[in-house]
């Protein structure tokens, strides 16, 4: 069993500042100097603080009280909930244009129930239904914000006579 | 002019009689606040067919209750499950959160409540006496003072990295990097945007906010799944508890008056917000504080100042709108598209030309602020509730409704995504032991700031002792460097102290 | 991404109160409009263009089966994002419109050449004023003359609040500056309205603004010249002169114009719908309302002045071309 602290995860915020960092002073490197004073201030500011960051776990490392083992804490079980909670949110992004907002919501909101274990019947048919359908009537139709349409919506449209249903 | 005594109870005869206007503004203007994704001004375009068809007063009464009511209800969210019904209720999440997981969500509701109301309140009539004092506010403050103003904002950064100073530095300047994205604000030129468009106007507020705080904790969450151990928040909801909640924000007057006024005076500024305001007191707040160590544990001002103060935003807003007849945020700009369009011209006449209106705005506004009283110490009780509900349940339920939200400010699906990638980088950091407030802090301030400063260096044709050009300026300088000296003092003596 | 399909606007509440106006409704032929319009505006909301689209848009609806007019706005990028956007992702089936300023606008579009060309993809067909750009200062400034800000310059650099450096009024004061080896530093603000703040806080020395919100202002601001040959606001601005009368520079007229624009793409496939926005929108101009509309927001009705497809494209190509000229100083290009 390793007793060192594991420490890489704490690498992996820095290595995203970084790279977005760097990518930023390649695009601004050809534009005036208040276009870019600002960031390449802050980003300077970054890079020395994250060097002094790998100093630190370095000379952890080498007394050998952390390693640079990569863990977010999280047991394997939860950890692979998690992945799949977030491909479902995907697919629901990815669903959205194709059935709209209030059958893929429906959809999502069932997916991720089930997933978590909810097998309730009236609980994850209630929540899945409810929720979109008053995300329809008060978003959709209340007040008016665009969101992807779907058959639903557009049967609910020409079903009930709503303006601009075309 | 000087109104008198009739003309005031006049006044707040009429707008009482606006209840009717009132209160679906109160409580279209909690619904809207609650979800993270739905400003008010953005509500208040979509409504505007409606609000231009009412009479003016009426309209203007129910746009400034939902206002209002808006910049309350983004702390229920903050307080409950983490997630900031907008960027001025960000710092409410740091304590809030903390005293919901301590079992009191049902005070800390209370407490922002109450410090919200107050705050707007006090503020509303302050306005009414100091009007002519506040109009010239506006024009005292210029770009110099701002960068000072909003560096007040960013020591919070440091502030919040007390445990690690240096992950906690690193995360805000990670945040003020992303920050720095979009078309620089002199020449219009993109930066960093990898070329999306949804990237031009900087990095959005509301997918970066669903993200750090919505997603990630909603990955949090589901580590009570198989804890298994109904969190001490669970318990079910009980008067004594809004009573207590009550007790607690008598306690804390002075700290609700104080920074209802500093949120009046960064709203009276034009272009600067509520999130200046609430950071800035927070920061504010725990700086003054005999106990500064228990900030971020659940401490009760750590909820009441950041509310008090972006309520007092609410009050100080309109006023360089209704003065000098330039609106200080897009909410006074909608509401001035509804009073030209009714043949009302706002500045400095409208006080001669319309007492009613120029007036009566603050008033409605003072009237709107009692009448959210009874409606919403229920919603304390009830509300409350929603701690109960298991993981499986509204960690679907949030990851939902929020992603749907994410769309709604700007109606990009570019967004949704943004919310997603926001939500895993803030899981990241949370477990890895950077602060998200820290890096949301930057994204919300770092643009600002940038603007700020370029302006004033430019004002200052490239010499940069120009910051230190102005009194007013020097002497927020001279504020601003005791506010970061005297924590450390104050730390090392306690230090020395527990050394001996 | 989204798809354009998807995202055709139909705001329910809007969408009732076009259904009670179709009543009164004029135009009927080839049914079009269908359904209200959609405007992408690219300043934001509140500022010169909402208003002055707001004003204009109840006449006009009038004319056109009583439809409605729904905006969103677009500030970013000086315009660059509400262009790309409208181009790209509206349906060019003359159900969407845009309301720009071609002025700043066309100055951006040759600055940073953004993803759509003009006028391939895009047509303005009705502007609705002329705005002279002009020099303004407050009321109490010790300037009382164009010919004192001159001579100040001369000793020193000036400072000078703008909206945007890529602005007409930007290019006015530079070329003035060039013509009489005066120093402007340009300072911009970001939008007309804290452009006013800057100079009335005294944090500028000067200020360079489209007229009608100078002139707005009322008796805080003065304004001291334009940059046109003559100057219709004469009776409202004190006879502020033309900036090149008084130095015999030859500055080209700089004002900045609003008009709608419309996908290029749409008047080839939708001839007659476009002929349909084409007509209506000229009688708008005989509207009394409108006029009264753009009056009570306190703005000077002498600016209002229609201007058809042929004269809009002349001014915006001509917008293009001065913007190229001036590149160096306008442009964040090293």
């Amino acid at each position: 069993m390793d007793r060192r602290a594991p420490e890489g995860q704490a690498l992996i915020i820095p290595a995203l500042a970084v790279g977005f960092t760097l990518y930023y002073f390649w695009t601004v490197q050809e534009l005036a100097w208040e276009a870019k004073a600002n960031g390449i201030v802050i980003g300077a500011i970054l890079l020395v603080l994250v060097t002094i960051l790998l100093a630190r776990i370095a000379w952890r490392v080498a007394k050998g009280q952390a390693s640079l083992r990569v863990t977010l804490g999280g047991d394997p079980a939860t950890d692979r909930l998690r992945i799949w909670l977030l491909a479902i949110v995907g697919a629901f992004i990815l669903a959205l244009p194709l059935l709209g907002t209030t059958i893929a919501l429906a959809l999502m909101l069932f997916a991720g129930m089930w997933l978590l274990g909810a097998r309730h019947w009236p609980t994850l048919l209630g929540v899945s239904l409810v929720t979109p359908v008053l995300v329809w009537a008060t978003l959709i139709v209340g007040i008016g914000t665009r969101f992807p349409l779907g058959p639903f919506e557009h049967a609910m449209a020409a079903l009930l006579g709503l303006p601009g249903a075309d | 002019m000087e109104l008198d005594f009739a003309a005031w109870a006049d006044l707040f005869a009429r707008s009482f009689s606006l209840w009717w206007a009132i209160l679906p503004g109160i409580a279209l203007g909690l619904a809207v606040g609650v979800l993270p994704g739905f400003s008010p001004q953005n509500t208040l375009i979509i409504l505007l067919p409606v609000t231009l068809a009412m009479d003016t007063e009426a309209a203007l009464a129910f746009m400034i209750s939902l206002y209002c009511a808006n910049h309350l209800s983004g702390g229920i969210p903050a307080i409950l499950v983490n997630i900031p019904g907008s960027g001025g209720a960000a710092a409410t999440c740091i304590d809030g959160y903390q005293m919901t997981k301590k079992g009191q969500a049902q005070q800390a509701l209370v407490l922002s409540f109450v410090a919200s109301v107050a705050g707007g309140l006090i503020t509303s009539v302050a306005v009414l006496a100091l009007l002519p004092f506040l109009s010239q506010l506006g024009l005292v403050l210029r770009s110099v003072e701002m960068v000072v103003i909003i560096l007040f904002g960013l020591t919070l950064i440091a502030v919040l990295a007390a445990k690690d100073m240096l992950k906690g530095l690193i995360g805000g300047m990670f945040g003020l990097m992303l920050g720095a994205v979009g078309t620089d604000a002199v020449y219009s030129t993109p930066r960093a945007t990898f070329g999306f468009l949804e990237l031009y106007d900087g990095m959005p507020l509301v997918p970066v906010l669903i993200g750090l705080f919505a997603v990630s904790e909603a990955l949090v969450m589901l580590e009570e799944r198989f804890s298994g151990k109904p969190a001490a928040q669970s318990r079910a909801a009980q008067w004594a508890d809004t009573l207590d909640g009550l007790r607690m924000c008598v306690v804390h007057w002075w700290q609700i008056t104080w920074t209802a006024f500093l949120g009046l005076l960064v709203g009276v500024i034009p272009g600067a917000g509520a999130y200046i305001a609430s950071f800035v007191a927070y920061q504010q707040s725990r700086l003054f504080s005999k106990t500064p160590e228990l900030y971020g544990t659940g401490h009760p001002p750590g909820v009441i100042a950041p509310e008090s103060a972006n309520n007092g935003v609410t009050s100080g807003t309109l006023v360089p709108t209704m003065a000098i007849g330039i609106p200080g945020g897009s909410t006074a700009a909608v509401m001035m598209i509804v009073l030209q369009y009714q043949g009302i011209t706002v500045g400095p006449r409208l006080f001669q030309d319309s007492p009613n209106i120029a007036y009566g705005v603050f008033v409605m506004m003072t009237v709107a602020y009692l009448l959210m009283i009874p409606m919403i110490l229920p919603l304390a009780r009830y509300a409350s509730r929603v701690v109960t509900v298991p993981v499986h349940i509204i960690v679907p339920l949030i990851l939902g409704l929020t992603v749907v939200g994410a769309f709604a400010d700007r109606e990009y699906v570019f967004d949704m995504v943004l919310a997603l990638v926001f939500g895993i980088i803030g899981y990241v950091a949370v477990k890895s032991g950077y602060h998200v407030t820290s890096i949301l802090i930057g994204v919300l301030l770092g643009p600002i700031f940038e603007r700020y400063l370029l302006r004033a260096l430019r004002i200052g044709q490239g010499d940069v002792m120009v910051l230190f050009s102005s009194p007013i300026a020097n002497v927020l300088w001279a504020m601003l460097v005791v506010s970061i000296a005297l924590p450390l003092w104050r730390e090392r003596r306690l230090a020395r102290r527990a050394a001996a | 991404m989204m798809s354009g399909k998807d995202r055709i606007g139909r705001r329910a509440a809007l969408g009732l109160f076009g259904a009670a106006a179709v009543a009164g409704g004029a135009v009927a032929q080839s049914g079009f409009p269908a359904r209200n319009f959609r405007v992408v505006i690219p300043t934001g909301q509140g500022g010169g263009a909402d208003r002055l689209a707001r004003s204009f848009d109840d006449g006009w609806s009038k004319l056109l089966n009583g439809r409605q007019f729904e905006y969103e706005f677009f500030p970013g990028a000086s315009g660059q994002v509400g262009y790309e956007l409208f181009v790209q992702r509206r349906d060019a089936d003359a159900h969407n419109l845009l309301f720009g300023n071609m002025g700043p606008e066309m100055i951006m579009y040759a600055l940073q050449r953004p993803r759509f060309r003009f006028p391939e993809d895009i047509t303005y067909f009705c502007r609705i004023d002329v705005d002279d750009s002009c020099v303004f200062v407050r009321a109490d400034s010790p300037f009382r003359r164009i010919e004192d800000v001159v001579a100040e310059a001369k000793r020193r650099t000036l400072n000078v609040a703008t909206s945007r450096i890529p602005h007409p009024a930007s290019i006015g004061i530079l070329a003035l500056g060039d013509a009489t080896q005066a120093r402007f530093n340009l300072v911009p603000y970001g939008g007309g309205n804290p452009t006013l703040v800057a100079v009335l806080n005294r944090e500028a020395d000067i200020g360079v603004l489209p007229i009608a919100l100078a002139v707005q202002q009322g008796e805080r601001m003065r304004t001291l010249g334009v940059f046109n040959r003559e100057n219709i606001l004469a009776a409202k601005t004190d006879n502020a002169p033309s900036i090149n009368a008084v130095f015999g520079t030859s500055i080209p007229d700089l004002y900045s114009s609003r008009a709608w624009a419309i996908h290029t793409r749409a008047i080839d496939r939708y001839p007659d719908r476009y002929r349909v926005l084409e007509q209506t929108a000229p009688r708008v101009f005989d509207d009394a309302a409108f006029r009264d509309a753009y009056e009570k927001a306190g703005l000077p009705i002498e600016t209002i002045k229609y201007g058809d497809r042929a004269a809009c494209t002349e001014y915006a190509l001509g917008m293009i071309e001065l913007a190229n000229r001036y590149r160096a100083q306008l442009s964040a290009a090293r």
